[in-house]
Protein backbone atom coordinates (compact mmCIF):
# COMPACT_ATOMS: atom_id res chain seq x y z
CA UNK A 1 0.00 0.00 0.00
CA UNK A 2 1.34 3.42 -0.97
CA UNK A 3 0.33 6.73 0.51
CA UNK A 4 0.64 9.76 -1.75
CA UNK A 5 0.90 13.17 -0.10
CA UNK A 6 -2.29 15.16 -0.55
CA UNK A 7 -2.95 18.81 0.20
CA UNK A 8 -6.46 20.22 0.37
CA UNK A 9 -7.37 23.81 -0.28
CA UNK A 10 -10.69 25.59 0.11
CA UNK A 11 -11.01 27.19 -3.31
CA UNK A 12 -14.07 29.40 -3.27
CA UNK A 13 -16.02 26.84 -1.30
CA UNK A 14 -14.88 23.84 -3.36
CA UNK A 15 -12.20 21.34 -2.35
CA UNK A 16 -9.03 21.53 -4.42
CA UNK A 17 -6.69 18.59 -3.87
CA UNK A 18 -3.05 18.64 -4.92
CA UNK A 19 -1.56 15.15 -4.77
CA UNK A 20 2.08 14.17 -4.99
CA UNK A 21 2.18 10.54 -6.03
CA UNK A 22 5.54 8.79 -5.86
CA UNK A 23 8.14 7.76 -6.49
CA UNK A 24 8.11 5.27 -3.63
CA UNK A 25 11.64 4.15 -2.88
CA UNK A 26 11.81 1.67 -0.03
CA UNK A 27 8.98 3.58 1.59
CA UNK A 28 5.20 3.85 1.54
CA UNK A 29 5.33 7.62 1.12
CA UNK A 30 6.89 9.71 -1.67
CA UNK A 31 10.65 10.11 -1.83
CA UNK A 32 12.50 12.91 0.00
CA UNK A 33 12.95 14.68 -3.37
CA UNK A 34 9.19 14.73 -3.85
CA UNK A 35 8.66 15.96 -0.30
CA UNK A 36 11.10 18.78 -1.00
CA UNK A 37 9.24 19.57 -4.22
CA UNK A 38 5.91 19.70 -2.39
CA UNK A 39 6.81 22.72 -0.30
CA UNK A 40 8.43 24.54 -3.21
CA UNK A 41 5.46 23.96 -5.49
CA UNK A 42 2.87 24.89 -2.88
CA UNK A 43 4.68 28.14 -2.20
CA UNK A 44 3.92 29.15 -5.78
CA UNK A 45 0.20 28.39 -5.43
CA UNK A 46 -1.94 31.50 -5.90
CA UNK A 47 -5.63 32.24 -6.28
CA UNK A 48 -7.20 35.18 -8.04
CA UNK B 1 -39.47 63.67 -53.44
CA UNK B 2 -38.00 66.23 -51.06
CA UNK B 3 -39.95 64.58 -48.19
CA UNK B 4 -38.55 61.17 -49.15
CA UNK B 5 -35.01 62.59 -49.22
CA UNK B 6 -35.55 64.13 -45.77
CA UNK B 7 -36.81 60.78 -44.42
CA UNK B 8 -33.84 58.99 -45.92
CA UNK B 9 -31.35 61.44 -44.40
CA UNK B 10 -33.16 61.05 -41.06
CA UNK B 11 -32.82 57.26 -41.25
CA UNK B 12 -29.16 57.63 -42.21
CA UNK B 13 -28.60 59.91 -39.24
CA UNK B 14 -30.22 57.43 -36.84
CA UNK B 15 -28.12 54.64 -38.34
CA UNK B 16 -24.93 56.72 -37.94
CA UNK B 17 -25.79 57.49 -34.32
CA UNK B 18 -26.40 53.80 -33.71
CA UNK B 19 -23.08 52.81 -35.23
CA UNK B 20 -21.25 55.53 -33.28
CA UNK B 21 -22.87 54.31 -30.06
CA UNK B 22 -21.78 50.72 -30.71
CA UNK B 23 -18.22 51.82 -31.54
CA UNK B 24 -18.04 53.98 -28.41
CA UNK B 25 -19.28 51.12 -26.19
CA UNK B 26 -16.74 48.74 -27.72
CA UNK B 27 -13.91 51.24 -27.26
CA UNK B 28 -14.93 51.74 -23.65
CA UNK B 29 -14.94 47.97 -23.05
CA UNK B 30 -11.45 47.25 -24.42
CA UNK B 31 -9.45 48.99 -21.65
CA UNK B 32 -11.71 47.49 -18.97
CA UNK B 33 -11.21 44.01 -20.39
CA UNK B 34 -7.44 44.35 -20.61
CA UNK B 35 -7.29 45.79 -17.09
CA UNK B 36 -9.34 42.86 -15.82
CA UNK B 37 -7.02 40.42 -17.55
CA UNK B 38 -3.97 42.14 -16.07
CA UNK B 39 -5.50 42.07 -12.61
CA UNK B 40 -6.20 38.34 -12.88
CA UNK B 41 -2.76 37.52 -14.15
CA UNK B 42 -0.69 39.84 -12.01
CA UNK B 43 0.28 37.18 -9.46
CA UNK B 44 0.86 34.51 -12.14
CA UNK B 45 3.42 33.43 -13.04
CA UNK B 46 5.13 33.75 -9.73
CA UNK B 47 8.90 33.90 -9.49
CA UNK B 48 10.20 30.36 -9.51
CA UNK B 49 13.36 28.40 -10.04
CA UNK B 50 14.55 28.29 -13.62
CA UNK B 51 13.20 25.41 -15.61
CA UNK B 52 9.79 25.65 -13.97
CA UNK B 53 6.51 26.14 -15.82
CA UNK B 54 3.37 27.83 -14.59
CA UNK B 55 -0.10 26.39 -14.86
CA UNK B 56 -2.81 29.05 -14.84
CA UNK B 57 -6.48 28.09 -14.49
CA UNK B 58 -8.39 31.27 -15.33
CA UNK B 59 -11.70 29.42 -15.17
CA UNK B 60 -11.37 28.51 -11.49
CA UNK B 61 -8.92 31.24 -10.55
CA UNK B 62 -5.73 29.56 -9.38
CA UNK B 63 -2.21 28.95 -10.58
CA UNK B 64 0.98 27.22 -9.50
CA UNK B 65 4.39 26.45 -10.89
CA UNK B 66 6.00 23.07 -11.30
CA UNK B 67 9.26 21.64 -12.64
CA UNK B 68 9.40 21.32 -16.41
CA UNK B 69 10.48 17.71 -15.91
CA UNK B 70 6.79 17.04 -15.22
CA UNK B 71 4.85 16.83 -18.49
CA UNK B 72 1.07 17.11 -18.98
CA UNK B 73 -0.85 13.86 -19.38
CA UNK B 74 -3.44 14.23 -22.15
CA UNK B 75 -6.01 11.81 -20.76
CA UNK B 76 -5.62 11.79 -16.97
CA UNK B 77 -8.87 9.88 -16.47
CA UNK B 78 -7.54 6.66 -18.03
CA UNK B 79 -7.60 3.59 -15.82
CA UNK B 80 -3.84 3.14 -15.95
CA UNK B 81 -3.52 6.42 -14.03
CA UNK B 82 -6.61 6.44 -11.86
CA UNK B 83 -7.28 2.75 -11.18
CA UNK B 84 -10.96 3.73 -11.26
CA UNK B 85 -13.13 0.87 -9.98
CA UNK B 86 -15.76 1.00 -12.72
CA UNK B 87 -16.90 2.74 -15.88
CA UNK B 88 -19.03 5.29 -14.06
CA UNK B 89 -16.00 6.38 -12.04
CA UNK B 90 -13.97 6.67 -15.25
CA UNK B 91 -16.75 8.74 -16.77
CA UNK B 92 -16.80 11.09 -13.77
CA UNK B 93 -13.03 11.52 -14.07
CA UNK B 94 -13.25 12.14 -17.80
CA UNK B 95 -15.93 14.78 -17.19
CA UNK B 96 -13.75 16.39 -14.52
CA UNK B 97 -10.80 16.53 -16.91
CA UNK B 98 -12.92 18.02 -19.67
CA UNK B 99 -14.16 20.66 -17.22
CA UNK B 100 -10.53 21.44 -16.28
CA UNK B 101 -11.10 20.04 -12.79
CA UNK B 102 -8.56 17.23 -13.15
CA UNK B 103 -5.03 17.48 -14.42
CA UNK B 104 -1.99 15.31 -14.14
CA UNK B 105 1.68 16.10 -14.62
CA UNK B 106 3.93 13.06 -14.88
CA UNK B 107 7.65 13.04 -14.36
CA UNK B 108 9.57 12.41 -17.56
CA UNK B 109 12.50 11.15 -15.49
CA UNK B 110 10.51 8.68 -13.41
CA UNK B 111 7.04 7.74 -14.70
CA UNK B 112 6.03 6.52 -11.25
CA UNK B 113 6.04 10.14 -10.03
CA UNK B 114 3.08 12.41 -10.71
CA UNK B 115 1.44 15.59 -9.53
CA UNK B 116 -2.35 15.46 -9.68
CA UNK B 117 -4.63 18.43 -9.18
CA UNK B 118 -8.34 17.83 -8.79
CA UNK B 119 -11.15 20.20 -7.98
CA UNK B 120 -14.08 18.49 -6.32
CA UNK B 121 -17.54 19.27 -7.60
CA UNK B 122 -18.88 19.54 -4.05
CA UNK B 123 -18.51 22.03 -1.20
CA UNK B 124 -15.30 22.06 0.84
CA UNK B 125 -15.95 20.16 4.05
CA UNK B 126 -13.19 18.88 6.34
CA UNK B 127 -15.44 16.21 7.84
CA UNK B 128 -15.85 14.61 4.42
CA UNK B 129 -12.11 13.86 4.35
CA UNK B 130 -12.31 11.48 7.31
CA UNK B 131 -13.46 8.54 5.22
CA UNK B 132 -10.56 8.91 2.81
CA UNK B 133 -7.87 9.65 5.38
CA UNK B 134 -5.24 7.01 4.54
CA UNK B 135 -3.59 7.18 7.92
CA UNK B 136 -6.81 6.31 9.66
CA UNK B 137 -6.70 9.61 11.53
CA UNK B 138 -10.26 10.48 12.43
CA UNK B 139 -9.61 13.73 14.26
CA UNK B 140 -9.98 16.77 12.09
CA UNK B 141 -9.54 20.33 13.26
CA UNK B 142 -12.96 21.79 12.67
CA UNK B 143 -15.40 23.82 14.73
CA UNK B 144 -17.03 20.85 16.45
CA UNK B 145 -13.68 19.32 17.39
CA UNK B 146 -12.57 22.68 18.69
CA UNK B 147 -15.53 22.72 21.02
CA UNK B 148 -14.53 19.34 22.41
CA UNK B 149 -10.74 19.63 22.28
CA UNK B 150 -9.19 22.96 23.06
CA UNK B 151 -5.77 21.87 21.81
CA UNK B 152 -6.93 21.65 18.20
CA UNK B 153 -6.39 24.73 16.12
CA UNK B 154 -8.78 26.25 13.64
CA UNK B 155 -8.15 25.94 9.95
CA UNK B 156 -7.27 29.24 8.30
CA UNK B 157 -9.31 29.79 5.14
CA UNK B 158 -6.13 30.02 3.08
CA UNK B 159 -4.49 26.95 4.58
CA UNK B 160 -3.49 23.94 2.60
CA UNK B 161 -3.84 20.80 4.66
CA UNK B 162 -1.74 17.69 4.19
CA UNK B 163 -4.07 14.79 4.85
CA UNK B 164 -1.20 12.40 5.62
CA UNK B 165 0.89 14.46 8.00
CA UNK B 166 -1.85 16.73 9.25
CA UNK B 167 0.42 19.74 8.67
CA UNK B 168 -1.04 23.02 7.49
CA UNK B 169 0.81 25.18 5.03
CA UNK B 170 -0.27 28.80 4.81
Amino acid sequence: MEYPDGYFFDLKGKALLITFDGPYINDKTPSPETKDLEGRLLQTFRTF
Amino acid sequence: MRQNRAMLSGEALVRKIGICTIVCVLLACIPAASQNSRRHGESCPVKTASGWRTYVDRLHGFCFSYPSTYAPVAKPWLEKYTHAPDKSALERLRKAAQEHRLLRRQSTQDTTASIIVSLEDRPFNLDSFVAGAPTGSKILPNQSNLARRRSITMVPAEAVWNIRTGIFLT
